[in-house]
């Protein structure tokens, strides 16, 4: 920042003075994929920020975070991971300070429901979007299809509500089935399984899926369903499965023909976006919110577009991340 | 040293150049931020970057400039998926946009080609990242070349809608040496560059200026 600024936010004003930096603190787990994001976030914002990572796989007192955030004036928090948010929650509690200060929270699954506690909140869902998944697996696509198969659980609700929506603008559509509808909150992967099972051939017939899309959901896809239901029942159709879990189109497990996972470089790069526009735009949090994640790592197993019988479009596969042959 | 963000392939454009011009003899980035930090080390090197580049940057003169077909310029477009979207309300709306130029000067480019300010500018580093922020309404619309475009147009079946062009064409990709530090051999190889790797660099020719 090259100037002083007055920033309002949902809570009040917090002055930011011009000469000294603005330093953030990031809530992380020293895996290495949430040292990427971390690593991107540095290095897309300039010199007048500074990010210092505090290590959350071991176990830290909030009062030490608390006196660390306080040494370094921290202006922000990162918050990765349900871990680091449970900090979040405790900081808030320790000291007023932190339930006014910005929070930007990333790398966590169903965030905004995960994140609730939170006050001053915003980040990216870490989930890929059904219409990224469907869109980019169409752009690869030489055969056509128009109906996209999904079992779900109930919480997934608003999502295939969202994806409905913006697929139809695409003119695909969607057609869903809710395996723990009807037995809210007690439903087992055999339950969901039987669902289905019981489910699928009216699926096809009545109102058709051209292919099916795995959600990253262990009630949908788990070592019983996998072999019996996805491989032995959807894939022998010779429809296509695309899934947003990488580990679905190895060659070891053979499901899917395209997967996504999010990109973590390019998430740190949306992540200090977020972080700029409210440092340097005064975009308020709220404004900011929890957006989708939007740059994706694409894979595709060939071999099994080949033993199903999906057409490729050669010209558009220099978009994919991994192919494997 | 090369930078043409957008395309995320610096490693193939770097295995071309190292054939073309040396091992070692080139950087090759992905990142507008990263060739700037390397322009600071070797004040003097040539580069390959958009012409905007050299425009917001000065003390470059383009040597090289890239063609597309016959063209060595083209439109950039405000495309939108929203006939709600238009240029009397889009200085308050997300507008997506690779980042060909870097934090200040691609607000300048804008500013100069539409005559708006953008408060909430989303800048990418993926071309195809564009069409997926207007498809999820992370973005009200984005801003594309033309080239851009076409290629989007054949990967949607989004109800796209073109609010505005840029007021005047806008360069593709140059080569540019330091003012004064004309380098004709590397000027020479570069012109000679094979079409396998003019086509990693975004264009099909060079015109010589």
């Amino acid at each position: 920042m090259k100037t002083a600024a007055i920033i309002i936010t949902t809570v009040g004003l917090v002055f930011v003075n011009a000469s000294a930096k603005t330093n953030i603190v990031a809530l992380q787990p020293s895996d290495a994929q949430f040292q990427t994001v971390v690593s991107s976030i540095q290095s897309e914002l300039d010199t007048s920020y500074h990010v210092d990572a505090i290590d959350i796989s071991k176990p830290v007192k909030t009062e030490d975070v608390a006196a660390r955030c306080k040494k370094n004036e921290t202006k922000a928090l990162i918050i990765m991971d349900r871990q680091a948010i449970k900090i979040a929650e405790a900081l808030q509690k320790f000291d007023n300070a932190f339930v006014a200060m910005p929070k930007f929270v990333y790398m966590t699954l169903l965030v905004e429901v995960s994140a609730k506690g939170l006050s001053n909140a915003a980040g990216i869902r870490f989930e890929v979007p059904i219409y990224t998944l469907v869109t980019n697996f169409r752009i690869i696509s030489q055969t056509e299809f128009l109906k996209v198969g999904i079992f779900h659980r109930k919480s997934y609700t608003g999502a295939i509500e969202e994806a409905e929506k913006l697929l139809s603008k695409e003119q695909i559509s969607l057609n869903p089935v809710c395996v723990d509808c009807e037995k809210n909150g007690k439903t087992t992967q055999s339950d969901a399984l039987s669902v289905m099972r019981k489910s699928f051939d009216a699926m096809l017939k009545e109102h058709g899926a051209d292919i099916f899309l795995v959600p990253a959901d262990n009630l949908v896809v788990n070592n019983s369903s996998l072999g019996e239901f996805w491989i032995g029942t959807v894939k022998k159709k010779n429809l296509p499965v695309i899934a947003s879990l990488d580990m679905l189109a190895n060659p070891s497990i053979a499901l899917a023909v395209f997967t996504a996972d999010p990109d973590l470089q390019q998430l740190g790069a949306q992540a200090a976006n977020q972080i700029m526009g409210f440092f340097e735009n005064g975009t308020p949090l709220g404004d900011i919110g929890f957006e989708p994640v939007i740059s994706i790592k694409s894979t595709l197993n060939e071999s099994i577009a080949k033993e199903i019988g999906w057409k490729l479009n050669a010209g558009k596969l220099g978009r994919i991340n991994k192919i494997v042959k | 040293m090369v930078c043409i963000p957008g395309k995320q392939n610096t490693p193939s454009i770097q295995s071309g150049l190292d054939g073309l011009v040396g091992q070692g003899k080139t950087l090759v980035f992905g990142r507008i931020k990263d060739l700037e930090g390397a322009m600071a080390t070797a004040p003097d090197a040539a580069i390959i970057a958009s012409e905007s580049f050299f425009k917001y940057t000065g003390g470059y003169t383009i040597a090289l400039a890239g063609k597309m077909g016959g063209a060595s310029s083209g439109k950039y477009l405000l495309v939108a998926a929203s006939k709600e979207i238009t240029m009397d309300n889009i200085k308050d709306k997300k507008v997506g946009i690779v980042d060909f130029l870097g934090k200040e000067r691609i607000s300048l480019f804008i500013k100069e080609y539409f005559g708006v300010d953008i408060k909430m500018l989303k800048r990418a580093n993926k071309e195809e990242d564009l069409l997926t922020m207007l498809g999820i309404e992370a973005a009200d619309a984005i801003i594309v070349s033309n080239f851009q475009y076409k290629e989007i147009l054949s990967n949607t079946k989004l109800p796209l809608t073109i609010v505005a062009s840029s007021s005047s064409n806008v360069g593709l990709a140059g080569f540019a040496v330091r003012s004064g530090k004309a380098d004709e051999k590397l000027k020479k190889t570069i012109q000679n560059a094979p079409a396998s790797l003019l086509k990693e660099i975004g264009i099909t020719g060079w015109e010589v200026r």
